[in-house]
């Protein structure tokens, strides 16, 4: 299981983001024509995590844990932890793909 | 920023009203202001015909709540302004009052909140903006996710991070205003697991109720004869948005810190001069963030400091003696100026059996969906 997610990068200041930012650059203001697309691997490493115990969904079954990931390309996002993977911590590696838009993630063993 | 106007022509707090925080009830939102803008009418000794303009800070009511709530006193034509801010709606009613009165257009000015819990519309939700989540990240459990982050770098532990909700809870206990009025015990608080180790009792209620401050010039001080012993003054005003941070940053902590930076520079004080603060405890982590983020502490010190009782009524600093948002409760509209209705009680030593021995200096802190910042620094008369 890994991704790839899609992205922009400013040419002017550098920043990374992703989903593809449709306005223009949330640090310098560049305009939306000016920004690259890039493709960013699903993989990083865990910054924080959290077993959600209450939903007010009934999907995904409670609990599930999402995860806070600092992509190795940059830009901080939040997934969640496929039901079979191996428990993740702090600093630990895991990797991603994107199913329904959601970005499930699990550890890198 | 340019020159603080506080400075120029000082603002001070003459009157105060609430009606009681509380759950999703049928009564009108015009009856939950009205009682708070009564309330503070009688405790500031002032007529209606007297205020000369008003803002009202509401979330989710909609258009148009002000007119129609106020014209019940009495329609005098004063000037209306309605204020959305998100969680800040209240503090930036007050923010813009307190401009008004030092801009000299006025002399007496009402800021008023007010809100029901019911027609949630998020802009930022339809903004075309899109994210990996699916709707599976709260607010409790972004800050589930920064109390791990931050027990993780500092070795605090749960039970520490719940002694802010032990200690709002209690202090929301011997507060008549309060949606939550019991004390609860740290066994209780760290039961019923909502997200990470955010439970139950370390979430705030989100209901319905109000909050009025009205705030007058020296020159209406004088006119009208009110004993300037009842009306601190506010020291400075100051209203911050999220910057570009790098990724990865605590995004409302560093918003706090950059905003009420500028907030203690305008008013001359220091972080640690401080005897009483009113906090964004939304989630019981924010407020050991936000304590830290201001520097009334160095980083990873709160959660001891809580331990000791430093942050209790009669320690070092009263941290949240209305309750702050976890007990007394974030009806959205009213939060940020009943937070500046409890500093003003505080600092005029009206505030019972809740009062901060020698409380001269004060502080109210807001944060909304955004994310913005307001901060408010307030001195007792001298
Ligand atoms: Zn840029």
């Amino acid at each position: 299981m890994s991704a790839v997610l899609h992205g922009t990068r400013c040419p002017a200041c550098g920043r990374v983001a992703t989903p593809p930012e449709p306005y223009g650059c949330e640090q310098c203001g560049a305009l939306v024509g000016t920004l690259e697309p890039v493709e960013l691997p699903a993989a990083g490493v865990v910054h924080a995590t959290a077993t959600v115990h209450r939903h007010h969904r009934p999907e995904p079954a409670t609990p599930f844990t999402v995860v806070e990931v600092v992509l190795d390309d940059g830009p901080a996002l939040k997934g969640v932890l496929v039901a079979g993977s191996d428990p993740v911590a702090i600093g630990d590696r895991v990797r991603g793909e994107l199913q329904d838009g959601r970005l499930m993630l699990e550890k890198v063993s | 920023m340019g020159r603080n106007p506080l400075a120029d022509r000082p603002v001070h707090v003459v009157g105060i009203g609430l009606h009681r925080y509380q759950p999703a009830s049928p009564t009108p939102f015009v009856e939950l202001g009205l009682t708070a803008v009564r309330g503070a009418l009688a405790d500031s000794g002032l007529r209606w015909p007297d205020v000369e303009a008003a803002f009202v800070g509401s979330a989710l009511l909609g258009m148009a709540p002000g007119r129609v709530m106020l014209s019940r006193l009495g329609a005098t034509g004063l000037a209306i302004q309605q204020v959305e801010n998100a969680s800040a709606s209240g503090s930036t009613a007050v923010a813009l009052a307190a401009l008004e009165v030092a801009s000299g257009r006025s002399d007496v000015v009402l800021a008023v909140g007010v809100d029901k819990a019911e027609g949630w519309r998020i802009a930022p939700n339809s903004a075309g903006l899109g994210n990996y989540e699916a709707g599976t990240v709260v607010p409790f459990t972004h800050f589930a996710l920064l109390a791990e982050d931050y027990r993780q770098r500092y070795g605090t532990t749960a039970e520490q991070v719940a002694r802010v909700a032990v200690k709002n809870h209690a202090n929301g206990a011997r507060n008549p205003y309060a949606q939550r009025q019991k004390v609860r015990s740290l066994p209780e608080v760290l039961a019923d697991p909502i997200s990470g180790s955010m439970t139950r009792l370390q979430c705030c209620p989100v209901g319905e109720g109000a909050a009025a401050v009205i705030l007058a010039s020296d020159e209406a001080l004088a006119r009208f004869g009110i004993d300037p012993r009842r009306a601190p003054r506010i020291l400075s005003s100051v209203t911050r948005s999220e910057a570009a941070y790098p990724p990865g940053t605590p995004i409302d902590a560093t918003l706090t810190a950059h905003t009420t930076k500028l907030a203690f520079d305008d008013a001359g004080v220091a972080p640690t001069d401080l005897d009483v603060i009113e906090v964004h405890d939304a989630f019981s982590i924010e407020e050991l963030l936000y304590l830290e983020a201001m520097g009334f502490c160095g980083p990873g010190e709160a959660g001891p400091l809580i331990e000791q009782g430093a942050f209790d009524i009669g320690g070092r600093c009263a941290v949240s003696p209305s309750g702050g948002l976890l007990a007394m409760g974030h009806p959205l509209g009213p939060t940020g100026v009943g937070q500046v209705a409890e500093v003003t009680r505080q600092l005029r030593g009206e505030a019972g059996d809740r009062q901060q021995p020698n409380a001269r200096l004060g502080l109210t802190h807001m944060v909304g969906i955004g994310a913005v910042c307001v901060v408010h620094v307030l001195a007792a008369s001298t």
